[in-house]
This record gives C-alpha cells, structure tokens and sequence, in this order.
C-alpha cells in the first residue's frame, strides 16, 4: 500500500510539473518569414512557399512559426535555434530590424534567393567583412528566349554528391511564355577563412560555375529557392539534405525503400495481385496495398450505361487477392472511401479508381459538400467497410493525391499514417481566380517521413513515381512510358538524401494480358535494382 | 470642441511619425541589381513540375474491364503449373524466414 502511495505521489507530481508542450515537438524551433507584399497577384506565393520548407522541417521534429517578413520585430528571432527568410518577390522591402538582427545574432540564420542586397550592399551591415563573401549580380536568363533561340540557359545545374540536378525549362513556342525559374543571387566568396560554397550551380551555356549554398558559421546563403517546377530528381532534393546540416540535426546515413500495389479495386485482377506477391514474397519484401474498399460506376461508364456498384462484401475477387497477399508480407493502406465523387466525372469517367474524391478538379475547388465532418464521414465509411470484411488499414492515401485542405486536415482524427504526395493550399477555401491575394496550390514530393505537415498529418513519402506505358491505343488517357529505369535514376538522386527513401508504385493493371506490357519482367528489375543500391524495404506498419 | 480638435491633430501627427518611421525602417538603402534578361516571359510557378502533377491523377482502366466479371477468379485462365516448378507463393528455401511476422494481415 506504501509503496502504491509513492508510485501515486511521483505520478501526480509528474505531472504537476510537466510544462503543456511536454508531448509536443522535440525538434529545433524554427522561424520562416516569408515575402508578402500586399494588393499584388503574387502576395500569398510566399506563403507558398513557406509551407513547402515548414514541411519539410516536420521530417525534425521541429516546431515552426510562419511569418510574413514586414511583420517582424526586433529581436524576434532570439526566440529560435534556426530563422529562415525565404526571398521569393524581387525587391520586397526587408525590415530594418530584421537585418540588424541578422548581422548581430549568432542563431541560425538561412537567407534564400532574393533581396540578400538589401543586406548584403548596405554598409550599414558590414556584410562582407562579417561573413567573407558578397552578391556580386542577380543572375537568370542568359538572353531573352525567341523562337530561334529557345533555349538562351541559365545556371540550371547544381552538382551534389555527384550527381547533376538540373532544374526544370519549358519554353511554350506558342505564347512564347517560359516555365522556369532561373533566377539565382550570384555569389563571390573573397574570404575563405569566413565562407565555404558547400554546393555549386553551373550555367552549361556559359561555361560559369558559382556557389549554390554559402555557408558563413551561422549565417547561409541559398542562391535559389529549390521550391518550384519540383520532381524526383530537382534540387529540391539539395536542400532536403542540407536541412540536416542547417538545423545541426544529422540524422544517420539510412536507406529505406516502399512499393505500393495501386489502385486495387473490386475489378482486380487475382492473378496479376498473386504474380506480383509471389515475387515479393519470395523476395521477403513487404508491401502496401492501395485498397478502394467500395467500387461504383454510376454513370455505367464500363456496364454498358447501367449504374454499378459494389461494396466490399460483394468484391470477391478482391476479397481473394486481399487474402492472398496479406498473409505473404502485404498491408493494407486505405485509398479513399470510392476513389471517385458523387455522380460526376471527375475529371474522367466517375469510376472508382479513375476519378477524384476530396477535390473537384474539374472546377478546381473544394466539392460543395467540402468540410470536416463530410470528410470525415467518408473516412469512416471506408474503415467500416474495410473491418466489416475483416480488414485494417495501416496508412491512408488520398484518391490522385489531392483533397481539400479539410479533408486533409480531418485524416489526422481516423488515420495516424498517411502515405503519398499532398497538396496544401494558402486558404481552407482557396480562391484561385482573384486579380489581387490570389491562392496558391502547392503539390508537394517528400524524400523522408514528416512527422506533421502543415495540415497536422504524418506523412509517409512516395518520393519516386510509378512506370507507365503508352497503350493509347486502348486506353487514351495513357499515352506516355515512363520507365523501371527512369523510376530507379529517380531512387539514385533520393539516395544523396542522407535518410531518403526509395518509395513508388505500381499498377497490377500492368500486367494484366488485354495490356500487352511487361509489367511484371519490368516490376522485378525496379525492385531487385533498388535493392541492389543498398535500400532496404518497409512497409508504414513498421515505420514509428 | 477645443480640446477634441487638438487630440485629432495630435492623432494625425502621431500617424504621420509612425508612418514615416515605418516608411525609412523597410526603405532599402540600397538599389537592386537588374532583373535578368527575358524576367518578362517567366511564369512562376510553386511546387511540383507539370509532368509530376500529370502523374499523380493517371487513371487506369481499359476496354477489358467492360462488363469485368469481378467474381471470377482470372488465375484459372491460367495453364497449370509443369511438374518440378516450385509452387507459387512459398519462400525459397536457401533464405532464413522473414525477420518477424508481416503485419497488416487480415483480422
């Protein structure tokens, strides 16, 4: 009984003393302070851009505070182990106090792209002599892009590890119009005592090669902002690894790969789910199954125009696969309730597996029944069709990766994996059309885990893609490969990530007799090649 | 009235410093280098590359799933296994078994 006492009396003073934020992030406090500048088209692309870095300092842990930068006050960032100021709008005006902080403090300081001259050329700050290196131009376009000279170059490739990581160009001949995102802050270091060019970027066309990340003891410099036209093998990557650096949290060299069986529905086909477990099994390599528990066809769009729909309890063929492969190193990830919305095409055939189910992409905004409880419902819906039959998901994935900003939110209630790419907004109702304060949609690859993400969710990383084939012939909506090599190039530029992972996957459908393709012969060759660079495989129930 | 009229301006001064203040606070003292060549034609843009986001909504159906029987079993469209093969499914042999049960099995 004595004993039962101090056992009672340590408790309640534990928890007497434990301060509110004892279970919340252990990681570096962090601030990003980010461009705004009011009444322009571009004021929320900051916030854009923010969200993409305050996601990526989930993979730390780190509990992060976003700011616009006209809102900072003297002294504020004595307040955090790290401040990141994202430079995204060319010329936006930087608060005095901000740099003065900046040139006094000895905190993480991480200036990306634009407006370092506000700091940098102002002798106020004594920049050079501080931090031993200086802006000497800001540099972009080699020339203006014509149709004679499509392809002018620009410091478009940045070397890391060894490997090039050339960023994105699409020159559109009909407007003349480029998508890119050249511009760079042209670095020289004239002290190395003071600054090192951890990293460099190089203009093919001209031959010239610069620092990319600059570091100077506290103080970084990223001449880019690596958070726009982003992909498995983009500099983005770059600085997904130098996180650990800046934030001095570095995570131990750890190489972990995923595959995932896709959109597995009632129409699957037994033998391609059983091939393909075989193989895995016999490879001892664990696996997902991206599970659409309730298949509907409501417009008949592939029963001859008569509605269809089939719960779980009716989806034998699905039921066989599920067993089959569950009991050989498969799980089950929850891939929306019906992986398509209401009665509508969205955008393709309103047919479990084809179309959207949390975002109406063919208006693009939220459908009009959008909020927690709507999405909420569905979530459940799907679990309960799942565990009527038996089944558990270990993670979720939202239907083409995209869903409103409440339904992404509301998945943290039900599910405390996710697994896939998101898309995050600048409003809850985004309004994508305004001529002033427009929003942004930002879709979002992860190399690694994120502990929580803007919308609070964990989120597992699918970071490589899937093969594809041109059968356009069959199907129209295919009409591109992408290959089992391309996938494993992909899982070679993850792996300069110190712990990225290799994650992709893979449609049965592929290997399926009408399609006429490899599928299977190319599934192994991708995974016995990922293998073969040293990943080792997981599944989100093993991961923390 | 008299005293009114006299915290208004008082007010109106005060705006009138602040303002100014905050004018010269995020006044740049410095003038920004030049905008490179063909800035005009770019289109920003956030986030994933146009092909990734094409990616990311593939669907994949095709004419072989009109009217798709989803009860029977396509494995006994199969031929059947040759003698000698090993079966289907079963580990091999020369490999220690799985470090620790899968997880996710049925309940």
């Amino acid at each position: 009984m004595k004993t039962l006492g101090r056992i009672l009396g340590a408790w309640l003073l534990a928890m007497l003393f434990a301060s509110p934020g004892a279970f919340a992030q252990t990681g570096p406090r962090t601030l990003i302070l980010y461009d705004a500048p009011p009444n322009t088209a571009y004021t929320k692309l900051g916030m854009g851009y923010a969200i993409m870095l305050r996601n990526l300092l989930g993979h730390f842990d780190s509990k992060v505070d976003m700011l616009p930068v006209q809102n900072y006050t003297a002294g504020k960032l004595s307040g955090y182990d790290a401040t990141f100021y994202l430079g995204s709008y060319y010329d936006n005006p930087v608060p005095a106090a901000f740099m003065a902080d900046a040139a006094s403090s000895s905190k993480t300081i991480v200036w990306f792209k634009y407006n370092i001259w506000q700091f940098a050329w102002d002798a106020a700050y004594g920049f050079q002599s501080r931090y031993g290196f200086n802006l000497t131009a800001l540099r972009g376009l080699n020339a203006a892009p014509t149709s004679s000279n499509t392809t002018p170059g620009f410091f478009d490739t940045i070397t890391y590890k060894n490997l090039p990581f050339v960023k994105y160009y699409a020159y559109d001949s009909s407007t003349g119009a480029v998508n890119a995102d050249p511009d760079v802050g042209l670095t020289a270091i004239t002290d190395t005592t003071k600054a090192q060019n951890l990293v460099s970027m190089s203009n093919p066309k001209t031959g010239e090669q610069a620092p990319y990340v600059v570091r100077s003891g506290n103080f970084w410099y990223v001449a880019d902002l690596p958070f726009s036209y982003i992909g498995p093998r983009d500099r983005y990557l770059v600085l997904a690894d130098m996180l650990h650096d800046m934030l001095g949290v570095n995570h131990a060299e750890s190489h972990k790969a995923m595959v995932r069986l896709e959109d597995v529905s009632a129409l699957v086909s037994v033998a391609a789910m059983k091939s393909l477990t075989d193989y895995l099994y016999q490879q001892r390599i664990p696996f997902s199954i991206a599970t659409i528990p309730y298949y509907r066809d409501p417009l008949g769009v592939y029963n001859s125009g008569v509605p269809m729909q089939v719960p779980m309890s009716l989806a034998t063929n699905l039921k066989r696969a599920l067993n089959y492969a569950l009991v050989r190193g498969g799980e089950i990830v929850m891939h929306g309730y019906t992986h398509q919305y209401s009665n509508m095409r969205n955008r393709y055939t309103a047919v479990s597996g084809d179309d959207y189910e949390f975002w109406d992409i063919v208006n693009n905004k939220p459908v009009p029944e959008d909020s927690t409880t709507w999405a909420l419902g569905r979530y459940r819906a799907g679990l309960l069709e799942l565990s009527l039959n038996g089944y558990r998901a270990t993670a979720w994935e939202t239907p083409h990766y995209q869903g409103s900003a409440l339904a992404s939110k509301a998945t943290t209630q039900v599910f405390a994996k996710t697994y896939q790419r998101v898309v995050y907004y600048t409003a809850d109702k985004p309004n994508f059309t305004a001529s002033v304060e427009k929003d942004f949609a930002v879709g979002q690859i992860f190399p690694y885990p994120i502990q929580t993400d803007y919308y609070g969710q964990k989120v597992l990383p699918e970071s490589l893609g899937n093969i594809e084939y041109d059968i356009s012939q069959i199907d129209p909506t295919s009409f591109y490969n992408y290959t089992w090599q391309d996938i494993l190039t992909n899982a070679q530029y993850v792996k300069t990530v110190r712990d990225g992972y290799a994650s992709f996957f893979f449609h049965p459908f592929w290997l399926e007799p009408q399609v006429g393709t490899p599928g299977l012969a190319d599934f192994k060759s991708l995974v016995s090649g990922i293998s073969n660079l040293g990943f080792t495989w997981t599944v989100p129930s093993q991961l923390p | 009235m008299h005293s009114h009229d006299q915290r208004q301006a008082t007010r109106a001064l005060l705006a009138l410093a602040l303002l100014t203040w905050a004018n010269w606070s995020l006044a740049s003292n410095v003038m920004p280098p030049p905008l490179p060549p063909g800035s005009s034609q770019i289109r920003m843009d956030i986030g994933s590359a146009p092909e990734e986001r094409k990616r990311n909504e593939r669907a994949h159906h095709h004419k072989g799933h009109f009217k798709k029987d989803f009860t029977r079993d396509d494995t006994l469209d199969e031929l059947p296994s040759k003698p000698g093969n090993p079966s289907p499914g079963n580990p091999p042999k020369d490999k220690p078994n799985p470090g620790g049960p899968f997880r996710g099995q049925q309940q």
